[in-house]
């Protein structure tokens, strides 16, 4: 029988969510308290137990009804102020059609390690999330699984495998995650709580691993001859490599497979790794990569510069209402039909309509911090969005965001972490 | 005595313009103190005979939208009292070392360097008769790390700070500081000694006076958002690249034109030569010739090395490449000449009159004649005097 502590906040208040005697494998819903230590004895902790989940349900409920009584109203997190973890936790989520809608949430709880998390640097690129949780000096890394009728976390790696010392970085690939320790990706993690695989190229960045939407990613190292070599995380198996052009550099990968590269002078061109061969897609800067559209912000003679949105597949290339000077840092992610842009400037989510407005519709801080990712779901129907600071998370919530508000505060998922005993 | 000088003050309100408006009147008090103390003597300024610096006046400006610009023109009435001074202060100490000259004018060495114990010094070496001038800045751990810029004018130099401007005029006269309220200002040389002044965070230009004193007026236009600016061209436009691609021209009235698809890599002192970056629709790129005054552009045949450098010689011909033991590219015949002196080159650049390469290493100085750069015998001077050189600078030459 293990002992964890369980905390998260409920999007309107800082209540605190104590979670006792769970073991390995059980069920466990959240229950708020009043807070306090965990310091009961046996007997005693299994009535807690079971009076902490039953008004943990009513208060998960309570929380889900507040929540989209709003209408999706926006909503900012609370800071969380607890110290006490949750472990494996179910967090309602609207359905995607009827987000005001809370009687569709289900309770669904996968908990296959112990001890449950609180504190969470999460990544994420699709509708699932991975966060480093910690705990005391210890570090788990978790899978937030993200559905219609409700999400659930496991921790999928036991305590004692991350240095507690090292800066991790997660990249969310097919199949599982890149987990990178002092800017090193080190080991491939599979969703299905598999063995982890050592990755086969040593002293790789996670910035320079770009997945594909199959098994594969591809990764640049500049010293080997700006070269582009194929990985298959799953297997640790290495692939064709190809050299790339001088002064171009990878951005990303588009949905057509093709290598999208930045000349150092401006340009973006396209490489397909199957004969190296480079065509220009357009002068300007990559801003925006989606499964099949790019968006390019390119400038005139007088230096009047827009962005353009192309379309891949079909190469219309069509001006859009997004002032040049309003996109988010780097390259953000476009939804897969190019209605949306969603990505982080300044400390700020930013959401952009690109087809009809020409204003940010999501600017946001939330719970005071500035979150330090944003990511669209799979569908695109979805934003989420989290904060982190530097190595060891302080605070990160993941949001929902639809049609440009706050719909759902899902995951209140980071406190300050006292370690299992 | 009464003088006025114009200064305008951009973009403050409230209580907080009129703080701005008393320190430019400070500063302005102390701009006409020193002309004062140097009225009749700006052009005979010879470096070795000045013999003591005062510490800098100082005064905090706040250069904003030009939409909200706001000119005043305050006449300075002597005398006034200094707000405060602040390091760097101490004595400017000036002399002679024959030493150190170098016969055939290749111009005014300026240097920021740290002495044994680690304590931060400015010189100026007038190459032509070997005179010196020292100012003792501050022990590196005050100053800070030395990543600033050093910008020559005729009569002084301006040490660029994060957001912090300290001009030294080369008589050894007392330095003028000014402080911006946000980071990042860059400045461009617009003759012997004029300069535009751009604040980074908001892309404002400000036109700054130095000749002697320090002043400084708005020029009514900004920047545009992508653009950054490398040099200012002899008609005062500014010339730099665009983040999206290209080289871009902004003139005094704030217009822009594209000079080049290719993009500006470096500039000659002057501006008016340039070298870039360009690439074709298969992403193979090469440096390529810029005329920054006329805008009209050439492929270069150097492959032998990427155009990022030190910078161009003033009659564009010559690119000091800054990868690698230092060595000249010539973007004329694409011949690349290592120079045969030791990679640990501190700054590579030119005479202002044209004739030589410069190459400064930690301790020495050292020409090459750009006619004959590969064959002929290199001439040094010891530098050692200076403690180890950070940052160099060569400038125009004071007036005869």
């Amino acid at each position: 029988m293990s002992r964890r502590r369980a905390s998260a906040s409920d999007g309107d208040s800082d209540g605190i969510f104590l979670m006792d005697d769970i073991g390995p494998g059980e069920a466990g819903t959240a229950a708020p308290a009043g807070g306090g230590a965990d310091e009961g004895n046996a007997p005693r902790r299994g009535l807690v137990v079971r009076l902490l989940v039953a008004v943990g349900v009513a208060g998960v409920l309570g929380v889900v009804a507040i929540t989209f009584a709003g209408g999706g109203s926006e909503h900012v997190a609370p800071a969380p102020s607890s110290s006490l973890p949750p472990p494996a936790t179910t967090f309602p989520l609207p359905s995607t059609t009827a987000p005001e809608d809370s009687s569709t949430a289900e309770a669904s709880t996968v908990l296959d390690q112990p001890p449950a998390p609180p504190d969470v640097r999460l990544s994420g690129t699709t509708s699932v999330l991975w966060g480093i949780q910690e705990s005391g000096a210890t570090r788990y890394l978790t899978l937030v699984e993200l559905g219609s009728g409700g999400s659930s976390i496991r921790t999928l790696v036991a305590a004692g495998t991350f240095d507690p010392q090292a800066s991790l970085e997660l990249r969310p690939v097919f199949g599982g995650v890149l987990v990178s320790s002092d800017s090193r990706v080190e080991r491939f993690y599979p969703s299905d709580a598999g063995p982890a695989v050592a990755f086969p190229i040593a002293g790789v960045d996670v910035s320079s691993v770009f997945p594909t939407k199959g098994a594969t990613v591809w990764v640049f190292v500049p010293a080997d001859g700006n070269r582009l070599t194929e990985v298959t995380p799953s297997t640790g198996a290495v692939g064709r490599s190809v050299t790339l052009p001088k002064h171009g550099r990878p951005r990303g990968i588009d949905g057509q497979g093709q290598v999208l590269l930045e000349a150092d002078a401006g340009g973006v061109y396209r490489l397909d790794p199957a004969t190296g061969r480079v065509r220009q897609l357009s002068d300007g800067r990559l801003r925006g990569l989606g499964p099949r559209h790019v968006l390019i912000v390119r400038c005139d003679g007088a230096l009047r510069c827009g962005a353009h949105l192309i379309d891949l597949v079909s190469g219309a290339d069509q001006p859009t209402a997004a002032p040049a000077a309003s996109l988010p840092d780097d390259v953000a992610a476009l939804s897969s039909d190019g209605h949306w842009l969603v990505g982080t400037a300044n400390g700020r989510v930013v959401l952009l309509d690109l087809r009809s407005s020409s204003a940010p519709l999501v600017d946001t801080v939330l719970a005071g911090v500035p979150p330090t990712w944003a990511a669209l779901t799979a569908d695109g129907t979805y934003v989420l969005a989290g904060n982190e600071d530097g190595s060891v998370a302080v605070r990160s919530e993941a949001l929902m965001l639809r049609d440009g508000r706050v719909a759902a505060l899902f995951a209140p998922l980071l406190t300050a972490a006292s370690g299992p005993s | 005595m009464t003088e006025e000088r114009e200064v305008v003050l951009g973009g403050v309100h409230g209580p907080r313009r009129a703080r701005v408006l008393t320190a430019a009147c400070v500063a302005l008090v102390a701009v006409g103190l020193l002309y004062a103390r140097l009225s009749g003597t700006p052009n005979d300024a010879s470096p070795s005979t000045t013999a003591v610096a005062e510490p800098p006046s100082t005064a905090t400006l706040e250069p904003s939208s030009p939409s909200v610009t706001v000119a005043t023109t305050i006449a300075v009435a002597s005398p006034a009292p200094v707000t405060s001074a602040v390091a760097p202060g101490g004595s400017a100490v000036a002399g002679v070392l024959s030493s150190v000259a170098m016969p055939g004018q290749p111009g005014v060495l300026w240097a920021l360097s740290r002495t044994a114990g680690e304590d931060v010094v400015l010189t100026r070496v007038d190459l032509r008769v070997g005179s010196t001038l020292q100012w003792p800045l501050a022990s590196e751990a005050a100053a800070g790390p030395l990543g600033r810029d050093l910008v020559p004018f005729a009569e002084g130099a301006v040490v660029v700070d994060d957001h912090r401007l300290t001009w030294y005029p080369a008589t050894g006269g007392r330095p003028i500081e000014l402080t911006f309220t946000r980071p990042g200002v860059q400045l461009l040389r617009v003759g012997d000694a004029e300069a535009w002044l751009v604040g980074s965070f908001d892309r404002v230009v400000l036109r700054a006076s130095l000749t002697g004193q320090f002043v400084i007026k708005s020029a009514g236009f900004a920047l545009p958002e992508g653009f950054v600016a490398v040099s200012a061209l002899p008609d005062e436009s500014i010339v730099g690249w665009s983040l999206y691609g290209g080289t871009y021209r902004v003139d005094r009235t704030g217009a822009v034109s594209r000079l080049s698809a290719a993009t500006l890599t470096n500039a000659s002192a002057d501006g008016r030569h340039g070298v870039g970056l360009g690439c074709n629709a298969s992403l193979q790129c090469g440096a390529v010739r810029l005329d920054l005054v006329t805008g009209t552009s050439a492929p270069s045949p150097v492959t032998a090395a990427d155009p990022f450098g030190w910078g161009v010689s003033p009659d564009g011909r010559w690119l000091a490449l800054a990868d690698g033991p230092p060595s000249l590219a010539n973007l004329v015949t694409g011949e690349v000449v290592r120079l045969d002196l030791a990679n640990d080159a501190r700054w590579v650049g030119f005479s202002a009159d044209g004739r030589w390469c410069l190459v400064v290493t930690d301790t020495r100085l050292r020409r090459v004649p750009l006619s004959a750069p590969g064959s002929a015998t290199v001439e040094s001077i010891d530098l050692g005097f200076i403690g180890r050189i950070d940052r160099v600078a060569v400038g125009p030459e004071p007036g005869p």
